[in-house]
């Protein structure tokens, strides 16, 4: 590929700027590759499917899923007779068969056919990318080429990592109090919103409203540091993980919700997450970010900043710990949780204030309401 | 009376209007070469001589710059004439007249004066007149502060706007187009029916493309709209821009918005046609960022009209072309 | 004083009694107006303090002057690029019209017209114009309006020896003829287009008997330079084209003293012939008249000359004391509402 020039309509730009999208990442279905509104807006941590109606026809009647797929068209355009040539094959087709998670979250095992499909035709079809794999007989190692969301998690995180400068602090909270409340919460909340309330939400709400007094902890820095953003709102990003990598949906507001609202605002949006329906509009503009790690039995962690945010809360899990309280020795649940911050924006004194703040109402809860 | 309409040409459409203005407002008479017993030589004034008598409707010898010239010193006492010029082409002998005098003398003057008079041109190809007489120079007048350009495409538009350009205090060229003079259409028959000078309409509405035509190309541009809505799913937004100057450019602009794609077309010669000024402003407005393909043009060849029929009408966008130039917009090719 | 006009139809003594002392003064002051004015603004020039360019009408009063004093209110006229004569013959406000050349808001035009393009339309003058020949298009309008509407008002279209080579004037000479317009065509000939002597440019002597050719009358006035002669004429030709009998061709020879522009030297004339059309200064020719028939004493005339000048130091004040035009107003007035 001599041609470098990456061709992209106003539109185009117009949206990626938008939303925060590399146009190097996007392919472009027009002229010359040039990148065009919907090859953004179709771009959605997804690999785009560029296929002829027909083509599309055969293979949802024939219920296989062409992701991943290159085809012999224009630009790797999945043609008429690329999906037939896939479904002549018995083998193949079985592979290809749609089953979407299962498809996510284990790779491919070669397979004979592939090997066979290889060779044979050579110029037709090459399939690649994420689920499945070059064919290379098993036990040996395995070289897969990073898929589309794991080159922009891995872009980010390196631009994260390396640009700014942080420190964690660690502090201890006693959840005693919150998990009561949850407990008496837990029926309220689902008689109101069908949703169930977990700490997490609590969590996130602490946190909430805590940020709003912490101007410099809910505040963004520009890519040149030049400048910082304080927000009078919190968009409060919150990492899901999967197995094929991670995504930080934001609850746009957050500060403007009331507790059942956050509820079925976070649910909504986690469910989408799974099932690949979030909009771009929903992965970007978070002001905080909340990694929790907890569910999975972990001590203690850092994680890295989501920027432009200024600092990322790391949630560990809540384990009945033996702890002095009021002089004596009780054994309290008890959760640590790390603020990372960009020291650029935030020093370590700012950071303490916050997490003083943020410990205290998760400590006393009922504060919340005030 | 107010809301009646009746199916007839371009060329009655003419006739209607400028009977009505002059039955209206005394002020205002016809002169030109054989408007009077001839009729015009496009019949657009059969019947009007024996309705208004030669005072009104003036036959002038065949002298393009004392013709102007009168018009516009008439214009500028107190007259409302309406010239004929016939054949387009022939208003190149009025150039003095019109852009060094008719443009530029309320200005010159501090505001003084006003010249009302409407110029109007049989302009276009199409029915075998060749070179000479087969032009669209438009672009040339819209060039020329103080002039006013209309461009109307059906006959209801030529009567609304015939009877503004005549009602207008300025100086306006006033195409018609001769191949279209027969083109049928409904016409309000209220005597008050006007139309806005300077205001595009949306002929048709659409998400998928944008175009932009005037004139002779208007009727072949909803055409092939109709024709591609049917066999291809596009849904063409049709922009009828009617008057050129001044310029209705917040109807273009809001479509090119919606759209994000926009052909130009028209019948006039491609380089140094007036769509090539729309283009223009259309990539240095905001609607630039909407843009999701290049500005496209389809537009006359660069070549003077031959006389043969056939070369005549390769000549000129037809709605085969203009289909696959939308096609092109939409395929991102 | 007999008239030497060809082709006379009445007697001059009648002519004569037409006129009362008061009209024939300010036919003086007229000519006094525009000999001073024009000087004026070519020290004006001098002193670099005229923005733009302008063409003078001294040594040519008389044939404007004698023309204008013959038509009255209602009646038009165009002019040329060399209109101040007939600017200022037509009663045009001396302050507005400095105003305008230097340029200035207060001027005639607000200062976007300039010395070429300087019209007075409530007083009838529809205007100078920068293209030669360019104002007699308008004239024959202007006409065809009066006769449609019946007013009995008439039109002089005032052009030099150098438009009559244009295809405007035989279109509109042609056109006015067939529809018999109230106009008078009528050619100040100072014998110079720009540097080319009208002895080359045309292939007869006078340009007047070309009205031969459109079946109308032309008239010739060998004095331009005796604004008697020219009122004369003038007289009888007014009654002729407001009867409706058509238009008419009417010539004059004179001469101007100055180049064609203030940035000509005039290098095409010799300084022989100027000379001797000096001496034939219209206004020290009527001074004379004036003074020979006891119509007026040299002191009245003498204070006609002061008031004159005053008049025109107190339009430079004026002028030099107005505003430029703002910016805006250049997007201004370019279209009628």
């Amino acid at each position: 590929m001599e041609e470098t020039k990456l061709r992209a309509t106003p539109a185009a730009r117009a949206l990626a700027r938008r939303l925060g999208v590399d146009l190097s990442n996007v392919i472009g279905t027009g002229y010359k590759g040039r990148i065009h509104r919907d090859d953004v807006a179709g771009f959605n941590f997804e690999d785009k499917i560029h296929i002829s109606p027909l083509a599309k026809r055969i293979a949802e009647d024939n219920q296989i899923s062409l992701k991943g797929i290159r085809g012999s068209g224009r630009n790797g355009k999945i043609m008429k007779d690329d999906v037939i040539k896939l479904i002549s094959d018995p083998e193949l087709k079985a592979r290809l068969t749609s089953d979407y998670f299962a498809e996510l979250s284990t790779p491919k095992a070669p397979s004979q056919a592939t090997a066979k499909m290889q060779n044979t035709t050579q110029q037709a079809v090459t399939p690649s990318t994420s689920a499945a794999t070059q064919s290379q007989p098993a036990g040996e190692t395995e070289t897969v080429a990073l898929s589309q969301m794991r080159k922009i998690i891995s872009k980010r995180m390196t631009e994260s990592f390396y640009s700014a400068p942080t420190f964690t602090q660690t502090w201890e909270v006693d959840m005693t109090e919150m998990l009561a409340l949850r407990a008496k919460l837990l029926d309220p909340i689902r008689e109101k919103t069908g949703k169930k309330l977990t700490v997490t939400d609590l969590i996130s709400m602490s946190v909430v409203r805590t940020l709003l007094k912490h101007k410099f902890i809910n505040a963004s820095l520009n890519k040149e540091a030049t400048e910082i953003t304080f927000h009078n709102y919190v968009n409060l990003g919150i990492a899901v993980g999967m197995d094929e990598g991670l995504l930080v949906p934001v609850v746009k507001n957050a500060d403007k919700m009331s507790l059942s609202e956050f509820v079925v605002a976070i649910k909504d949006l986690t469910e989408r997450t799974f099932s690949k329906k979030l909009l771009p509009d929903e992965q970007s503009g978070s002001t905080f970010t909340i990694s929790n790690l907890g569910m999975y039995g972990v001590d203690n962690f850092t994680a890295i900043i989501n920027m432009p945010n200024a600092a990322i809360l790391s949630v560990a899990a809540i384990k009945d710990t033996l702890v002095a309280y009021n002089g004596e020795p009780k054994i309290r649940p008890i959760m640590k949780m790390s603020l990372t911050c960009d020291h650029r924006i935030i020093d370590g004194l700012t950071g303490a204030k916050f997490m003083a703040d943020l410990k205290a109402s998760m400590e006393n809860p009922l504060s919340l309401l005030i | 009376m107010e809301n009646e309409t009746k199916l007839m040409s371009v060329r009655d459409a003419v006739i209607m209007a400028m009977s009505e203005e002059m039955r209206r407002d005394e002020n205002v008479f016809l002169m030109g070469e054989d408007v009077g017993i001839f009729g015009g030589d496009f019949g657009t004034s059969v019947g009007m001589l024996e309705e208004f008598g030669k005072e009104r409707v003036r036959d002038t010898p065949i002298s393009e710059n004392a013709i102007s010239g009168c018009a516009i010193g008439a214009a500028m006492t107190g007259m409302r004439p309406i010239v004929d010029v016939t054949f387009m082409d022939f208003i190149v002998y009025m150039m003095d007249n019109i852009v060094n005098q008719a443009a530029k003398t309320r200005y010159m003057f501090g505001g003084k004066g006003q010249i009302p008079v409407v110029f109007r041109c049989a302009a276009g190809s199409g029915v075998g007149s060749a070179a000479q007489h087969s032009q669209s120079l438009e672009a040339w007048f819209t060039h020329i502060p103080g002039l006013k350009v209309v461009a109307p495409g059906t006959p209801a538009d030529v009567k609304g706007l015939l009877k503004a350009a005549i009602r207008d205090n300025n100086p306006v060229i006033f195409l018609e187009y001769k191949a279209q003079y027969n083109m049928k259409g409904e016409v309000p028959l209220d005597p008050d029916f006007v139309l806005p000078l300077g205001k595009a309409e949306i002929k048709r509405e659409g998400n998928d493309v944008t175009v932009v035509t005037y004139g002779r190309m208007l009727e072949r541009v909803l055409k092939a709209a109709d024709e591609l809505a049917e066999s291809d799913g596009v849904h063409v937004e049709v922009v009828d821009l009617r008057t050129l100057a001044p310029l209705d450019k917040e109807t273009v602009l809001e479509s090119v918005k919606k759209t994000g794609r926009v052909l130009l077309v028209n019948d006039a010669h491609k380089t140094g046609g007036f769509i090539g000024e729309v283009a223009a402003m259309i990539a240095e407005s905001d609607a630039f960022d909407y843009l999701d393909s290049p500005i496209l043009r389809l537009a006359a060849d660069d070549i003077p009209t031959p006389y043969n029929h056939l070369l005549e009408t390769a000549m000129v966008p037809s709605v085969e072309r203009i289909k696959k130039y939308i096609l092109k917009l939409v395929n991102k090719r | 004083m007999a008239s030497k006009s060809k082709e006379s139809t009445k007697t001059t003594d009648t002519i004569k009694q037409a006129l009362s002392k008061d009209e024939l003064l300010t036919m003086h002051r007229q000519m006094l107006d525009i000999r001073n004015f024009d000087n004026k603004v070519n020290e004006l020039v001098k002193r670099g303090k005229v923005p733009g360019m302008t063409h003078f009408s001294v040594g040519e009063e008389a044939a404007s002057v004698g023309a204008i004093a013959a038509i009255g209110e209602g009646d038009l006229i165009t002019s040329n690029h060399r209109g101040h004569g007939q600017t200022i013959a037509m009663g045009i406000d001396l302050n507005e019209m400095m105003a305008e050349i230097l340029g200035r808001a207060t001027g005639t035009c607000k200062g976007k017209g300039g010395s070429m393009h300087i019209a007075d339309l409530d007083k009838g003058n529809l205007g100078a114009n920068g293209i030669v020949g360019g104002g007699m298009g308008m004239a024959i309008g202007a006409a065809l309006t009066q006769q449609m509407k019946k007013n009995g008002k008439i039109v002089i279209c005032f052009f030099g020896d150098g438009a009559v080579n244009e295809g405007t004037f035989h279109e509109t000479l042609n056109l006015a003829s067939i529809w018999k317009l109230p106009v008078i065509f009528y050619s100040i000939n100072n014998m110079y287009g720009i540097s080319t002597p009208i002895k080359s440019v045309i292939n007869i002597d006078y340009n007047y008997r070309r009205a031969a050719s459109y079946g109308i009358p032309g008239y010739l006035i060998e004095d331009g330079n005796n604004v008697m002669d020219v009122y004369d004429r003038f007289r009888d030709v007014v009654a002729y084209v407001r009867e409706g009998n058509g238009p008419v061709l009417v010539e004059s020879l004179t001469y101007r003293w100055y180049g064609h522009s203030t940035s000509d030297p005039g290098k095409y004339r010799t300084k022989e012939e100027i000379d001797a059309w000096k001496k034939k200064d219209p206004i020290l020719k009527f001074s004379k008249y004036l003074i020979d028939n006891k119509i007026a004493t040299q002191k009245e005339l003498d204070d006609l000359d002061k008031a004159s000048k005053e008049a025109v130091e107190e339009a430079v004040q004026f002028a030099f004391s107005s505003p430029e035009p703002s910016l805006e107003s250049a997007f201004e007035d370019i279209f009628a509402p």
